[in-house]
């Protein structure tokens, strides 16, 4: 490229000022790319040290006094805290030494206490063994504010969950886990303020649907049912989240709040397309138990949430409903009253939410042709294909028809694909 | 206070934190040690529990209680199981939902009510099945346990110091040898 720039210059294409500055533009772009692979290495190369010790001092030694052993279970821990404090006091400037330093602590910490209920034989579940551990990593999220340490939090918490009693039939509001996810919010929203690490964001941006769908899963209590209306809203919370932060270039697969959001969705409007689903629903909001359960307060509350954030979408990033507005983002207040329309009539919902996949699906095609993102229109095409596949469920229709339909879906997405690629020939 | 103290002070702490938690469990589990010993018979080990790593499972033989009415003891109910020996042998006499005044007792969780006997036989886990040995010696022990465990002669027992509804296992014996002098 050199040559090239040298070549402009030479021929009065650009001026020597304009050649320096591109110059000089490469020169930190490169730089800020082999700082990302030290980072990359520096986690890396912690974690293994990390796990390297934990595993000598797990042998055992039955030739060392319990004494021996307990002073070498705390070396890992007094060694992670001095890089810790070196990195946060000496080297300031330097995420790899926070973000290195910050992850060998916290396997330390966890090594620690494992260790020493292995040397004392010491009783204990794996709960709260995760809970104690989720707790000492906390603080570290917020003096180092690593990353790493955030999702390391995420991942212990989640994991908390699902080994109290998540599985059996008597789980119940954990509020220990809300509670813990509370505190590691401030950091998510530093996080997606500063939009300087995409790659940290985009494994929080997995990590946090993935937790808290699966914290809202912990709720039973007496209506299950409650569940879906709890759990559309919160979906298309992460989609909307998704949008806000979504930088231009980014493309979707990479920003796991819309991915997941989306798919999320997709998959709760199916289920509840089914025949078998709405009656079990009716008549399910009668009575006043359903305002003692916390579903129904979570439902509500993220209800409003998914409403501020479309909000905030719309009015304060300057969007416009008529461009922006994404065919997911609504689904949530269609779902809302479809859900409360069906507590009378099981069979108009149904329908409903047949037409609302359908609607969908037709929107996403649409877009993806105004988009001219070959991508996006064949999502749209696989939506409405899965739902004429699930129909095929619940209605007694012919071999025959199934077939046609089914030849008449493949010449659409031939055609469909087909028209696209020939438009963007044309266009050059 | 500027942006540096607040740092070193939430450092500082962060580091009690860390160190406060492994070793009040030291403490805590060097207080048991005070506590009376009881003496647990073995059972013979699961099969379908196999070694699992660097430490020998332990069941028991009474991991059971008589009750009145099992039905009130539900699974993963914590109670209170009041201790009592039997020819110099530990078992749990009965089970109790408030936290007993007296000293020897132990913080169990019921694990399932006994459907295949008449008795109102209530099971648990004792708290103390895992025994931790050397990585390259826990294999042998546990064949050794096993193999014990056919030998009629000769019993095998853990021996639990307990303390405050809390156990800790010290040693595990093979007649009268422990484990890691015949490992050894």
């Amino acid at each position: 490229m050199k040559k090239d720039i040298q070549e402009l210059v030479e021929a009065k294409v650009i001026s020597s000022e304009i050649a320096k500055s591109i110059q000089d533009y490469y020169h930190q772009k490169e730089g800020s790319s082999s700082n990302k692979l030290v980072l990359v290495f520096g986690i890396l190369g912690a974690l293994l040290v990390g796990l390297g010790i934990i595993l000598i001092i797990a042998h055992n030694w039955d030739g060392l006094s319990r004494g021996i052993k307990t002073f070498l279970v705390f070396i890992p821990l007094v060694l992670g805290q001095l890089a810790l404090g070196y990195s946060l006091f000496s080297r300031k400037e330097s995420k790899t030494w926070r973000e290195a330093s910050a992850c060998f602590l916290i396997f330390a910490i966890g090594a620690c206490i494992s260790l020493v209920s292995q040397i004392y034989n010491i009783e204990g579940n794996l709960a709260s063994f995760l809970l104690t551990w989720s707790l000492l990593v906390l603080p570290i999220v917020y003096i180092a504010r690593s990353n790493i340490a955030s999702l390391l939090y995420i991942i212990l918490i989640t994991y908390y969950l699902l080994e109290s009693d998540y599985w059996s039939y008597k789980r119940q509001f954990n509020f220990f886990y809300w509670g813990l996810f509370l505190a590691i919010v401030p950091h998510i929203f530093i996080l997606l303020k500063r939009r300087i690490e995409t790659n940290f964001i985009n494994y929080h941006s997995f990590l946090i649907p993935i937790s808290l769908s699966l914290g809202v899963g912990a709720f039973v209590g007496e209506f299950p049912q409650l569940l879906s209306i709890a759990f559309m809203p919160l979906f298309t919370c992460f989609y909307g989240l998704g949008y806000i932060y979504k930088s231009p270039q980014q493309g979707p697969l990479s920003n796991g709040f819309i991915l997941f959001g989306s798919m999320a969705t997709m998959v709760l409007l199916f289920m509840s397309s089914f025949q078998d689903y709405w009656p079990i629903m009716k008549n399910v909001m009668w009575g006043t138990k359903v305002f003692q359960t916390e579903t129904f307060y979570f439902a509500l509350l993220f209800f409003v949430l998914a409403l501020m954030i479309y909000f905030y979408y719309f009015k304060n990033k300057g969007k416009n409903w008529k461009v922006d507005l994404q065919p997911i983002m609504p689904v949530f207040i269609f779902f809302t009253a479809i859900f409360i329309l069906g507590q009378f009539f099981p069979h108009i919902a149904q329908i409903l939410i047949n037409l609302l996949i359908l609607g969908i699906g037709v929107l996403t095609i649409r877009q993806g042709s105004n988009m001219n993102h070959l991508g996006v229109l064949n999502y749209g095409l696989i939506i409405i294909t899965i739902l004429v596949a699930c129909r095929f469920f619940d209605t007694d229709m012919s071999f025959v028809w199934r077939g046609l339909i089914f030849m008449s879906l493949g010449l659409g997405f031939f055609a469909a694909n087909y028209w696209m690629i020939k438009k963007r020939k044309e266009n050059g | 206070m500027d942006r540096k103290k607040i740092l070193i002070l939430a450092f500082a702490l962060t580091i009690v934190a860390q160190f406060y938690v492994p070793i009040s469990m030291i403490t805590e589990s060097e207080d048991i040690l005070e506590g009376r010993p009881y003496k647990f018979r073995t059972a013979p080990i699961d099969p379908n529990d196999p070694f699992r790593g660097k430490y020998i499972t332990l069941s028991f033989k009474e991991n059971f209680c008589i009750v009145a009415d099992k039905k009130e003891w539900l699974p993963g109910e914590e109670v209170y199981g009041i201790l009592a020996e039997r020819n110099g042998y530990a078992y749990i006499q009965s089970l109790e939902k408030e936290k007993p005044k007296i000293e020897n007792y132990l913080h169990l969780k019921i694990r399932f009510q006994g459907d295949f006997d008449s008795l109102n036989k209530v099971y648990f886990d004792l708290p103390f099945d895992k025994y931790y040995m050397e990585e390259t010696k826990a294999l042998a022990a546990e064949q050794i346990y096993r193999e014990s465990q056919l030998d009629t002669v000769r019993t095998t027992y853990a021996i639990v110091y307990i303390k405050n509804g809390k156990g800790r296992l010290s040693d595990f014996k093979i007649g009268d040898s422990s484990i890691r002098d015949i490992v050894r």
